[in-house]
C-alpha cells in the first residue's frame, strides 16, 4: 500500500477517534454536579436570570439533544462560543495556542539538545562516568513531578540567585511587541524589539526547562539504549573494519539507525508537551492553552473544555502520523501497510 | 582599499539620510510623545476575571475598574464617596413625585473620545444595548426595574437632544436607581462608532469586547488577555480636568508574591492584593503608603432553616452567633484586614448599623442550645469554596476556625470544600445546610443588601436558605422605595435589628481592601465598586 492510501486510512481512523473523544468529554463534562449558567452569572445573579440563561444556552434540553446540536455545529467547523469569555472557542484557541507552541517548542529544543548528546555520550562511555551522571540526570528528569521541579527552579534561579525572572511572559516594564504570530519571542525578533526579545527569552528559560526536563530524560535513555543495541551489530564492525573514523561510524552509521525509537519518542512527546503543559503554564502564569484549559474547567465553560480536549486529541493524532511518516524516511525498509 | 572606502561612504550617507528622516518625522509632534514614567500608572492586579470590556456587559472586578475609566455616566460618585451621586454627563435631574419617571438634562457641548457630539440618543442607545445583549450578566440591574428588551423603546426616550427620560415599570429605590446610573452597565456609548462595528446584529458587541467608544477620561489602547489592559488619556475629555496620568496599565499579576516583587523593583505603582505580611514588609521600607478601605461586602455563614431542623429555632441561630470568636478571626486570621460587622449593611453605605451585640460567649450559646432542646448538639455539613476570601484569608482556614468554635457548643461541622460553581449550584437549589460565602455590592445602595438578605420573594439569599419572614419582606420593600432620609434610615435600622436577632445569617466580618502605593503616587482615591480613580492620581 502506498503512502497516500495509508494516509487516508489514518485520517479516517483519526475521525473515529475524535468522535469518541467528543462523546466521552461531552457526557463527562455534563454530569458534573454544577450549573454552567449559574457559574457564568456568578453568586449574586437573580434566579430568574439563571433560568433565562439556561434556556439561551440550551442547557434545559435533554443531554442527547444537546450533543446532537454540538456535533452538528462541529461538522460545520463551529466549535461553539465560550460561555465564559463570550468569544468563539476557535478564536480563543487561536489566541492561546501560540504561547503554548512557543513553550513546547522551546522545551523540545531543550530536550533534544541535552537529551541526544548526553545519550550518545552515555552509550559510548557505557558504565563510565558520563554514563553514570547521565543516568542519574535522566532518572531525576523522569521521576520529578513537574510542579515540584517548577517550584525548585523558581526558588533557586528566581527567588534565591535572582538570575532569571519569575512567572509571566514578559517583565511589566518592557514594552511588548506587536502581535504577529502570537509567540512573544518570535514577534519581538520579527519586530526588532531587542528588550522584549531578551526579556522574553529569559522568561522562557525556566518554564521550558521545567517542561523539557522530563522529555530530556526519556530522549537520553532512549538514545542510549538504542545506540548500545546497534553498536554491536555486524555492519558497525564492518564499518570499523573499513577503517572509517570512530566519529563517522558513530554519527553516520550507528546514530542514524538508532534514531528511530528516539524519533517516535520526540514526536509523541511533542504532542504531549502541547497538550500537557497545564501545570507548567499554571505555575509560570504562562498565557497558553494549559491555562485556558484550567480556567475553562474552573468556570465550567463546556464549549471551551470540549475545544481544548479536541485540540489535544488532534495534536496527538497528528504527532502519531508524523512519527509514522518519519519512520519511512529513516528506514526505507518500512512499508506502510 | 578604495572599494572598502566607497562602501563605508555609501553606508554613512544612507545612515545620515535615515537619521535626518527620523528626526524630521519626530521633531515637532511633542504632544503625541509617549507618556513618560511620571505620566504612567501601573497597577499590579489580577485581570484574569475580565470577560469583556463592553461597558453594558462588564460585570467582573477588573472589567468594572477599566470600563469605569473608559465611559462617562449620567451621574457618578467622586473621590471614593459612595453615598452622594454627583453630576457627570447630566448637569441635573428630576424624579417625578411618584418616583416612576426620571428626567436627566445633559451638559451641553459634550464630546466622545471620537470627537462625535454626545446626544440624548446615545444614552437611549446605551440602555437598549444593555437589555438586548444576549447572555448579559449585568442586564438584571436594569431589568429589575421592569425595563426589558420588549419595552425599552417606550420606557427610555429622548424628548430632545439634551434630555433623557426614563420611566420605570416597577417602583425602585431612588438611591439604588442613581447608583445604577453610575455603574458601567449604563455607561454611555458613542452610538455612531458602535453602529459602524455591528456584525450579525450583535449590537457591536464583538468589537466592543476589546475596543472603547466612550467619553471617560481614558480610551482603550489594548487588552492583551491574561497579560495587561492599557488605557491612554482621552484627548477629547471634557467631563473633568485633563488627568495628570496619561497612561494606565493594569498589569496582570495574580500572585501576590509577584506583586510584591514588582513593587520592590519599581515595576508597579500600586499593588492590590498583597497579604498582611507583605504589606508590613513594604511599609517597613518607608517607600510606600498603605491604603485601607472597607469593601462594600460581608462574609457570612448562612444557616438553612429547613434542611437543618435545628436552625428553624431562632434560639439555635442565636447560639451559633454567640459561639463564634469574631475578634480572633479578625485579629489573627485576617491580621486586622477586616472590621466587625453584625448587621447586613456594610460600613460606607447608607443605612450602616454599627451595632455589634455578639461576641463569643460559650456559656450563653450552650444555654440557648439547651433551651431550644438541642443541648446534646447536632451535626451539619458546611459548604465553602476553594478560594481565598476577601480580606486575605483562605476559606479553608476560616472554615477550620468556625468548625472549632462550633465544636465548643456541641455542633459538629463537616466542612466540604468545593469549587465555587459547584457550591452555588447546591446553594441556589436550596439544598445546602450551611454555607460560608460572601455578598458584595452591585451598586452602593442598602437595597442591594436588604433585598437579598431579607426579602424571600426576590429568590436570593433568604430564599436559598429557606428563610421566609413576610413582615421583613414588607419592610424591605418599603425602605427600598424611599429616598434617603429619616424614614428610610429608621426602616433600615429596624431591618438590621430583625436580621441581627433572628436572621439565618451569621455576619463574620466586613473585609478591608488594602493597597500598597508607591510614595511618589498621590491622590489615590478608592471607590469600593470601581476601585482606583486613575484620573485623580498624580505622580511626583
Amino acid at each position: 500500500m502506498g503512502l497516500l492510501a495509508y494516509g487516508i486510512r489514518r485520517v479516517i481512523l483519526m475521525v473515529a477517534v475524535l468522535f469518541g473523544v467528543t462523546l466521552i468529554t461531552f457526557f463527562i463534562s455534563h454530569v458534573v454536579p454544577a450549573d454552567p449558567a449559574a457559574a457564568y452569572l456568578g453568586p449574586q445573579a437573580p434566579q430568574s436570570e439563571v433560568e433565562h440563561l439556561r434556556q439561551e444556552l440550551g442547557l434545559d434540553k435533554p443531554l442527547p439533544e444537546q450533543y446532537v446540536i454540538y456535533l452538528g455545529g462541529l461538522l460545520h467547523g463551529d466549535l461553539g462560543v465560550s460561555i465564559h469569555d463570550d468569544r468563539p472557542v476557535a478564536e480563543d484557541l487561536a489566541t492561546y495556542l501560540p504561547a503554548t507552541i512557543e513553550l513546547a517548542s522551546a522545551a523540545m529544543l531543550v530536550a533534544i539538545f541535552i537529551g541526544i548528546p548526553t545519550g550518545v555520550l552515555a552509550a559510548v562511555y557505557k558504565d563510565g562516568l558520563p554514563d553514570q551522571i547521565g543516568r542519574v540526570f535522566a532518572l531525576t528528569g523522569v521521576s520529578l513531578p513537574v510542579f515540584y521541579l517548577a517550584l525548585v527552579l523558581l526558588w533557586l534561579f528566581y527567588a534565591t540567585l535572582g538570575w532569571l525572572p519569575g512567572p509571566g511572559e514578559l517583565s511589566p516594564y518592557v514594552e511588548p511587541p506587536t502581535n504577529i504570530t502570537g509567540m512573544l519571542v518570535v514577534d519581538a525578533l520579527l519586530e526588532g524589539n531587542v528588550p522584549a526579545f531578551v526579556d522574553g527569552l529569559q522568561h522562557l528559560a525556566l518554564p521550558s526547562l521545567t517542561l523539557g526536563l522530563y522529555t530530556t530524560g526519556i530522549i537520553m535513555r532512549m538514545t542510549r539504549s538504542s545506540l548500545l543495541e546497534v553498536l554491536w551489530r555486524d555492519y558497525i564492525r564492518t564499518a570499523r573494519a573499513k577503517g572509517l573514523t570512530e566519529r563517522v561510524v558513530l554519527i553516520s552509521h550507528a546514530l542514524r539507525n538508532a534514531m528511530i525509537p528516539t524519533v517516535t519518542v520526540i514526536g509523541l512527546a511533542y504532542g504531549s508537551l502541547l497538550s500537557g503543559a497545564v501545570l507548567t503554564e499554571t505555575i509560570f502564569a504562562w498565557p497558553g492553552i494549559g491555562r485556558y484549559a484550567t480556567d475553562s474547567v474552573v468556570t465550567l465553560d463546556i464549549p471551551a473544555i470540549m475545544g481544548v480536549t479536541l485540540l489535544a486529541a488532534v495534536t496527538y493524532s497528528l504527532a502519531n502520523l508524523a512519527v509514522d511518516i518519519a519512520y519511512g524516511y529513516l528506514d526505507p525498509r518500512i512499508r506502510y501497510t | 582599499m578604495q572599494s572598502k572606502l566607497r562602501f563605508y561612504g555609501a553606508a554613512l550617507a544612507i545612515l545620515s539620510a535615515m537619521l535626518f528622516a527620523s528626526a524630521a518625522c519626530s521633531g515637532p509632534s511633542t504632544s503625541t510623545a509617549p507618556p513618560g514614567p511620571k505620566e504612567t500608572l501601573i497597577i499590579a492586579t489580577s485581570i484574569g476575571d475580565a470577560v469583556t470590556l463592553d461597558p453594558q456587559q462588564a460585570y467582573e472586578f477588573s472589567s468594572i475598574d477599566a470600563t469605569h475609566e473608559l465611559y462617562g455616566n449620567l451621574v457618578t460618585y467622586a473621590k471614593g464617596d459612595t453615598t452622594t451621586p454627583v453630576p457627570q454627563m447630566a448637569e441635573k435631574w428630576e424624579m417625578s413625585p411618584d418616583g416612576m419617571t426620571w428626567t436627566f438634562h445633559l451638559k451641553s457641548g459634550l464630546k466622545f473620545a471620537s470627537g462625535n457630539p454626545v446626544t440624548a440618543d446615545d444614552v437611549v442607545y446605551s440602555f437598549e444595548r444593555a437589555v438586548n445583549l444576549p447572555k448579559n450578566p449585568a442586564a438584571w440591574l436594569i431589568t429589575q426595574m421592569g425595563i426589558t428588551s420588549d419595552n425599552v423603546a417606550q420606557q427610555v426616550t429622548a424628548p430632545d437632544t439634551q434630555t433623557v427620560q426614563i420611566k420605570l415599570v416597577k417602583s425602585f429605590a431612588p438611591g439604588a436607581f442613581l447608583a445604577i446610573m453610575a455603574y458601567p452597565t449604563t455607561g454611555v456609548v458613542d452610538e455612531k462608532v458602535v453602529k459602524e462595528h455591528i456584525t450579525n446584529n450583535d449590537w457591536g458587541h464583538a468589537w466592543m469586547n476589546d475596543h472603547s467608544a466612550g467619553s471617560g477620561p481614558y480610551v482603550l489602547e489594548r487588552w492583551d488577555r491574561a497579560s495587561q489592559i492599557v488605557l491612554n488619556s482621552n484627548p477629547n475629555y471634557d467631563l473633568g480636568p485633563a488627568p495628570a496620568i496619561r497612561r494606565v496599565i493594569y498589569k496582570h499579576t495574580p500572585e501576590s508574591a509577584a506583586q510584591l516583587d514588582l513593587m520592590q523593583k519599581g515595576g508597579a505603582d500600586i499593588a492590590t492584593t498583597l497579604t498582611a505580611e507583605q504589606l508590613n514588609q513594604l511599609q517597613g521600607t518607608g517607600n510606600f503608603n498603605i491604603i485601607k478601605k472597607p469593601e462594600l461586602s460581608l462574609i457570612y455563614l448562612g444557616l438553612d432553616v429547613k434542611n437543618v431542623p435545628a436552625f428553624a429555632n431562632p434560639k439555635v441561630r442565636q447560639a451559633v452567633k454567640y459561639a463564634i470568636d469574631y475578634k480572633g478571626i479578625i485579629d489573627h486570621l485576617l491580621s486586622g484586614n477586616g472590621i466587625l460587622l453584625q448587621g447586613i449593611i456594610p460600613q460606607g453605605m447608607y443605612g450602616y448599623d454599627p451595632n455589634t451585640p455578639y461576641q463569643q460567649d460559650i456559656a450563653k450559646a450552650k444555654s440557648l442550645l439547651a433551651e431550644a432542646g438541642y443541648g446534646s448538639g447536632f451535626t451539619i455539613d458546611m459548604l465553602a469554596a476553594n478560594d481565598a476570601l476577601a480580606g486575605g484569608v483562605s476559606a479553608s482556614d476560616l472554615s477550620a476556625k468556625l468548625k472549632s468554635d462550633l465544636a465548643q457548643i456541641g455542633i459538629t461541622v463537616n466542612v466540604q470544600m468545593e469549587q465555587a460553581s459547584e457550591l452555588y449550584t447546591t446553594y441556589r437549589a436550596q439544598k445546602s445546610q450551611a454555607v460560608l460565602a460572601r455578598w458584595g455590592a452591585d451598586y452602593p445602595d442598602p437595597d442591594d443588601f436588604a433585598k437579598p438578605f431579607g426579602d424571600y420573594s426576590t429568590k436570593s439569599l433568604a430564599w436559598r436558605l429557606n428563610w421566609n419572614d413576610p413582615d421583613l419582606s414588607k419592610l424591605v420593600e418599603q425602605a427600598g422605595a424611599l429616598p434617603n432620609g429619616d424614614q428610610r434610615a429608621q426602616l433600615y435600622k429596624q431591618i438590621g435589628e430583625t436580621e441581627i436577632n433572628d436572621g439565618p445569617f451569621v455576619s463574620l466580618y466586613q473585609p478591608l481592601m488594602t493597597y500598597a502605593v508607591a510614595k511618589d503616587v498621590q491622590n489615590v482615591y478608592v471607590n469600593p465598586v470601581w476601585h482606583i480613580e486613575a484620573a485623580d492620581v498624580t505622580k511626583k
